[in-house]
């Protein structure tokens, strides 16, 4: 396996409109990697990320696409339009290696024999359940249980679960407490949503034992007390609309969801953990979803 | 009397001290278009509050951060042969005072003890609370409505009078926090990407110790800290309840813990790696400045500059105080100063100029 860096040649990226245009078009660019290679069937997992060194030996400017390829075949080493560099790729893992780790992902879940978006299924799973603790009825859309969560006679007892559900997490109880409903509603949801995905990326029937989250201390300044937290992040959850087929048709536009997803892991079976990096994780590899980089911590 | 006493410290702290955030990376913030290494306000003032040196400077006078504050009382109820129920109704009543009780719980009858939220409580309180809790087993009786005032509105626990407390439930209690401590920040940019791609040469040796080659690259760099610290003077005084003498003793101690002791968790045994490099101490009644505007242009080494960070750094610190002098008038009535790289100033020499400040 190859894994490369792709990013703009400065010309362009920097002193073309053609620069800009890209920028505004990521889809578009996206397609354009594929000139990297010559194969007709993508063999191939990439992710992009917008350079962010404030140092100039890195490549890539502030602000600028730079693009990771894992790939079975060398890519081109330039195109009129790319700088690549290109390494091979041949990890050794150890048992009980600990790894930082980035992903972005499209995680679903089967429900009624649809595909549906995780995060989302997660928050109404969570709305259901926050309800049901609390003794409000569990019936209803999403908007209808938060409804109910941020508008009823019992806001104490609503306070009290999402603080007792919060105290065991990253946001202490002393730190969210006087926080409004709403504000809490949304930590705890969060909080919900990273216990659902961790379940996902680590626990997932096809990869469940390959690898675990690992853990870590964290110090709570004002309690004085230390809780063991996951080393675990998940941010930027986006909509990314597919470019239509057929543009007469009326139907709604396609799109699927990403999330990135950052932490650190202990490699639990070596062997199968680099043929999950390989392979990719799960749904949308086409769009820039599930190569997962990893570098020892 | 100098109403106001300004710290300004430059810190090189190792990467092992370095405030993290819940990711494990290091915390940062952005300055002057640039990223920088950042240890929170909290985490510093939770490290010189909890180090051995401030404790043994101002032993005795040291408040406690609790939320069991009942289940002692309890204890010391139920030892002395109260009955059970009497016990857990009297504690649980004396507990109230200081915070909302957590729900009764079947399961667990003492949870009820227990006060939500962390209060924060001056040894004078806590003799009070002993004293009540004698009067009660003596008496064998509950407490009555007049016993239940045991919250202060001055204090005998300087981490309390210095850095102040909330108190959701008794407002009226809150007691000013006397000190401020501004977040301490790299003088410096850091890279914080990480970096994936060279790290890849690492993975295919296989090597064990992978990862040490990329400290400099990933953020775990050591940074040069610019922190900065204003004390309250007169409002610490009436925290104290006009005690001048341990006011002075607190602002002594806590300034030996600012620049003596780094932010490193519970590891002591690092303090004598973080002492400051660079102390400016400004006494006076002038409206206190913080002088971070200093390293809003990041400092850098670029090319032949024949000066290292510390150096720059100090420069910088020196232009900015006389530049805001100039154009305003003195800043400060007195200054103190200490730069380890030109062998000038003395820590006794600065303890007593902070502690006497008169």
């Amino acid at each position: 396996m190859y894994l490369s860096r792709v990013t703009l040649k400065p010309d362009i990226g920097q002193n073309s409109q053609l620069g800009r245009l890209l920028q505004s078009n990521t889809y578009g660019t996206h397609q354009l990697l594929w000139d990297l290679f010559d194969q007709e069937k993508r063999d191939f997992l990439y992710r992009e990320e917008v350079a962010k060194e404030q140092l100039k030996q890195h490549a890539g400017a502030k602000g600028e696409p730079v693009y990771y390829v894992l790939s079975v075949t060398r890519p081109r080493e330039s195109t009129p339009l790319f700088t690549v560099e290109s390494k091979e790729y041949r990890p050794q893992f150890q048992a009980g290696q600990r790894l930082s780790f980035c992903l972005t992902a499209n995680p679903v879940v089967t429900r009624d024999k649809k595909r549906c978006d995780l995060v989302m299924d997660e928050q109404l799973v969570f709305f259901r359940q926050a309800c049901k603790e609390i003794g409000l009825s569990c019936e209803g859309s999403k908007g209808d249980l938060k409804r109910r969560l941020m508008e009823n006679q019992r806001a104490s007892a609503v306070t009290d679960y999402l603080c007792s559900y919060l105290s065991q997490s990253r946001c202490f109880a002393d730190a969210v407490a006087g926080h409004s409903v709403d504000v809490l509603l949304g930590l705890a949801t969060q909080e919900a949503v990273s216990r659902r995905l961790i379940q996902w990326l680590a626990h997932n029937p096809s990869r469940d034992g390959l690898f675990s989250i690992a853990e870590q201390e964290v110090e709570d300044d004002d309690g004085d007390r230390e809780i063991t937290v996951p080393v675990f992040q998940w941010q930027r959850y986006r909509i990314h609309p597919l470019p239509q087929k057929d543009a007469s048709a009326r139907k709604q536009q396609a799109r699927f969801l990403s999330v990135d997803i950052s932490g650190e892991l202990i490699v639990k079976d070596p062997e199968g953990f680099l043929t999950m990096i390989n392979n990719g994780i799960g749904p949308a590899k086409a769009f820039g979803c599930g190569l997962m980089l990893i570098r020892p911590r | 009397m100098s109403r106001f006493i300004q710290i300004h410290l430059l810190t090189a702290y190792p990467p092992a001290n370095l405030n993290r955030d819940d990711q494990g990376r290091p915390k940062t913030a952005k300055m002057g278009g640039v990223d920088r290494l950042r240890v929170s306000s909290q985490s510093l003032k939770r490290h010189w509050r909890t180090s051995e040196l401030f404790g043994q400077a101002v032993s005795g006078h040291l408040g406690t951060r609790t939320k069991r504050l009942g289940l002692g009382i309890y204890d010391r109820l139920t030892e002395a042969g109260i009955k059970d129920k009497n016990a857990l109704t009297w504690a649980a009543t004396i507990a109230g005072e200081f915070g909302k009780n957590k729900k009764a719980d079947k399961n667990d009858p003492l949870n009820e003890l227990e006060i939500e939220q962390l209060v924060h409580i001056g040894p004078d309180e806590q003799a009070q609370i002993d004293q009540l809790v004698a009067t009660l087993i003596e008496e064998q009786r509950a407490p009555e409505k007049g016993e239940l005032d045991l919250l202060r509105e001055t204090t005998s626990a300087v981490d309390i009078a210095l850095f102040g407390r909330m108190l959701a439930s008794k407002p009226a209690y809150n007691i000013e926090a006397a000190c401020q401590v501004a977040h301490a920040i790299s003088v410096h940019p850091v890279v914080i990407e990480d970096d994936y791609f060279t790290a890849v040469d690492d993975l295919n040796d296989g090597r064990e110790d992978a990862g040490s080659s990329h400290i400099g690259e990933t953020g775990f760099a050591a940074g040069l800290f610019y922190s900065y610290l204003c004390i309250n003077r007169e409002q610490l005084i009436e925290n104290l309840n006009g005690d001048a003498a341990l006011a002075n003793r607190a602002i002594a101690a806590l300034i030996e813990t600012a620049i003596k002791v780094p932010p490193s968790g519970k590891q002591n045994s690092f303090a004598h790696q973080g002492y400051a490099s660079y102390v400016l101490a400004e006494a006076g009644n002038q409206q206190p400045r913080s002088l971070s505007v200093s390293f809003l242009k990041p400092v850098e080494v670029r090319g032949l500059i024949d000066k290292d960070y510390l150096t720059q750094a100090v420069d910088a610190i020196r232009q900015q105080y006389q530049g805001f002098d100039q154009v305003y008038g003195p800043c400060a009535d007195r200054r103190y100063e200490i730069c380890v790289g030109e062998r000038l100033g003395a820590m006794g020499e600065l303890l007593d100029f902070v502690g006497g400040a008169e």
